[in-house]
């Protein structure tokens, strides 16, 4: 039963972690209705910048969210502007071209700039656990869990009580009625874009200190994430919190239980599950939200 | 003569003339490298970019050092070394550049590579092409497994590893967890590579042969972000030794995780090198202390077993201002020289005929080189003379503690990861 218990919580963490992972990609597929598979890159460019900001003034990776946040956010707008902007009205597989092409820069200019060399931030509470009777929680993880929790229920919050939430829910649900009633979708998209990419940064920070970032570390983030997008449906901020749950759950008790090289069959067997069974995952917002463009 | 026999004439002598260059210049060729004064040119094969960047450069330096010390000393027969190199981040450049350097006539030795992929590339292309590769420090005995007589590998095989490690257990590691070797609860934690998949399937092999059937394999993609359910079942089954296979990243991950999850480890030995990086005790710090690391060759040795060493890490020191980041610069050193004194025996001739006979009579005992194995190539081209060597970090130090001749300390029994 300890076991399981430990398992169940470990998996919730590491859940959070997911979600925090998958909302700017549900943002972006939701509102901009492009494929990122640059996602996965932006993590990572969030990662090394927190590494940089920790390793040249100290600065712990939560303090450096202050400064990872809008560089990421401007450097998502750029890529809004300048690289599917002009491509909008054009086919729905130039821009996942565009964005996989966009993938393989980032990746090899991080491989230029800073080498395969893995990078590790270590603070004061990198190994602190908490422990609660045979339960072992990790401190770092439990804060990337509730920084998870505060910007998916922050963004919810801004989605729902906010005229900018209202505009991006009004483009993403129809962008043609919405530019009809004034709604300045260019611009939306750039703020999509924009809060896409700096959640993205906002990963990469939470996790420096339990993980070690380096170029190629952004591909497994964006296959993360799309499962996670996928389960919990497309452009629904509370189905990738509870997408990204539920995959962290049932990966771990699959390699706990099951066997720990089949972790990676597991989460891409839901994946097949969701698309199979119910495309629009669990909280997909209405028919044809899944087909993400692809008409 | 009339005009058609003067014509049939002249072609014939032209042919003639051509047949006498094309045999003069095959032969030129065959024979190797014509005495000259010039450079001696040896292909070096390293990854320095792409994911194996790292090692890559580290492997290079040691290489590159050899070359230095022998040109400052005469050079090989007066002749200075000069590397041609080659960056191969994967498989497929290593064969095309390995094609590019033989085919122009560059060079016809080539040694690299760190990694057992790109080395059986660049080694298929100088075995098949009328030239020699001596690997020196990849491990898959697949590179002198193949038949070809041209090509050599100076360290261990995977194999070997583990007969190292359960030397270790039998001399020492069972002792100190407090049971008979046969008795240990063995685990095999391994990245699920050709290489961390190899080092798991030996691992029970070996383990059946010394009596120990307590042993299982447990396999993790080397992508994962967390290796918790690798540790709960660890936790829920706890293990004597854990004998593990990571990359760099995932070492430290394994070590974090240990930590945060309150899991002992009585007894933890990585192997491959992951655990002997430098970056592998700067990050972890005292909860590295206790860790085994068994490599070919470890910085930190007893200098009256692995003479030249000392010389070695000033050279370093003095070239890159700092200390090795692996011992994969030793191993490169080590073998780079060994080659320069091969090349020496043949005559500078760089003939793959000539080269192997002197290669095979090249003749060092254990004890008598910078890595502390001895060299002497079998038929295969394998180094009969290579073993491993184990360090142990302790106060943020990976120092030799076996075998007891390449010791620079005594092990100590620290329980890793709970510093």
């Amino acid at each position: 039963m300890a076991l399981l218990i430990q398992t169940v919580s470990s998996g919730l963490l590491l859940g959070g972690i997911y979600a925090l992972l998958s909302i700017g990609l549900s943002l972006i597929f939701g509102v901009v209705r492009v494929i990122n598979f640059a996602q996965g890159e932006l993590v990572m460019l969030g990662g090394f910048f927190t590494y940089i900001l920790w390793e040249q003034f100290g600065l712990d990776p939560y303090i450096s969210i202050l400064a990872v946040a809008p560089a990421l956010f401007l450097i998502g707008v750029v890529i809004q502007r300048f690289l599917l902007q002009p491509l909008q009205d054009r086919s729905a597989n130039m821009k996942i071209f565009a964005t996989f092409a966009l993938f393989i820069v980032l990746q090899n200019l991080a491989l230029l700039i800073w080498g395969a060399t893995p990078r590790t931030v270590t603070t004061a509470y990198t190994s602190a656990t908490i422990v609660v009777g045979n339960i072992n929680i990790s401190v770092p993880r439990l804060l990337a869990f509730a920084v998870a929790l505060l910007f998916i229920g922050g963004l919810i919050l801004v989605m729902k009580a906010t005229s900018v939430g209202r505009a991006l829910r009004a483009v993403a649900e129809d962008r043609s009625t919405a530019e009809l009633m004034g709604v300045p979708v260019t611009r939306v998209f750039l703020i999509a874009f924009g809060t896409g990419a700096a959640l993205a940064g906002v990963a990469g920070s939470v996790m420096a200190p339990f993980t070690s970032v380096f170029p190629t570390v952004g591909t497994l983030y964006t296959l993360i994430a799309f499962i996670v997008v996928i389960l919990g449906g497309l452009g629904s901020m509370l189905g990738a919190l509870v997408g990204g749950i539920v995959l962290g759950v049932v990966e771990l008790l699959a390699g706990t239980y099951w066997d720990p090289g089949l972790q990676q069959v597991v989460l891409f067997g839901i994946f097949i599950a969701v698309l199979l069974i119910r495309p629009r995952g669990l909280f997909g917002q209405a028919q044809g939200t899944e087909e993400i463009g692809l008409r | 003569m009339d005009r058609r026999g003067f014509i049939k004439l002249t072609g014939l002598g032209g042919l003639g003339l051509f047949g006498i260059m094309t045999t003069s210049s095959c032969s030129k060729d065959s024979s190797g490298t014509s005495p000259s004064k010039g450079p001696i040119r040896i292909g070096a094969f390293y990854p320095m970019s792409g994911s194996f960047a790292l090692m890559g450069e580290e492997s290079w330096r040691g290489a590159n050092l050899a070359m230095k010390r022998r040109n400052e000393t005469g050079g090989i027969r007066g002749r200075k070394v000069e590397y041609v190199r080659a960056d191969i981040p994967d498989v497929s450049a290593a064969t095309s550049e390995a094609r590019r350097l033989m085919t122009n006539g560059q060079v016809r030795i080539g040694i690299g590579t760190y990694s057992s992929a790109l080395s059986l590339a660049a080694s298929e292309v100088f075995a098949r092409s009328g030239g020699s590769y001596f690997e020196l420090n990849a491990v898959t005995n697949q590179i002198t497994n193949r038949g070809y007589e041209s090509v050599y590998k100076f360290v261990v095989d995977s194999e070997q590893f583990l007969d190292t490690t359960f030397d270790f257990l039998a001399g020492w590691g069972a002792k100190a967890v407090g049971k008979p070797l046969p008795d240990l609860k063995i685990r095999v934690v391994h990245e699920d590579s050709a290489a961390g998949s190899s080092i798991g399937r030996f691992a029970t092999t070996v383990a059946n042969s010394r009596g120990v059937k307590n042993i299982a394999a447990l396999p993790y993609s080397a992508q994962l972000t967390d290796l918790t359910s690798i540790i709960l079942r660890l936790r829920a089954d706890p293990p004597d030794v854990v004998i593990a296979s990571s990359y760099a990243q995932d070492g430290v991950l394994f070590a974090r995780q240990v930590k945060e999850n309150g899991l002992k480890i009585p007894l933890f030995a990585g192997i491959g090198g992951a655990h002997g990086q430098r970056s592998f005790g700067k990050v972890l710090g005292p909860v590295a202390d206790g860790v085994f690391s068994v490599a070919n060759a470890q910085a930190l040795s007893n200098p009256k077993f692995a003479p030249g060493l000392d010389d070695f890490l000033k050279l370093y020191k003095a070239e890159y201002n700092d200390v090795p980041f692996a011992a994969e610069s030793v191993d490169h050193y080590v073998g780079a020289s060994a080659l320069f004194d091969i090349i020496d025996a043949a005559n500078g001739n760089d003939d793959p005929k000539e080269i192997r006979k002197a290669a095979l009579q090249l003749d060092i005992p254990a004890g008598g080189t910078a890595a502390g194995w001895g060299i002497k190539f079998d038929e295969r081209g394998h180094n009969t003379r290579a073993f491993a060597t184990i360090g142990q970090w302790d106060n943020g130090e990976l120092k030799a503690v076996w075998p007891r001749e390449a010791a620079l300390v005594d092990p100590k029994f620290i329980i890793p990861f709970t510093g």
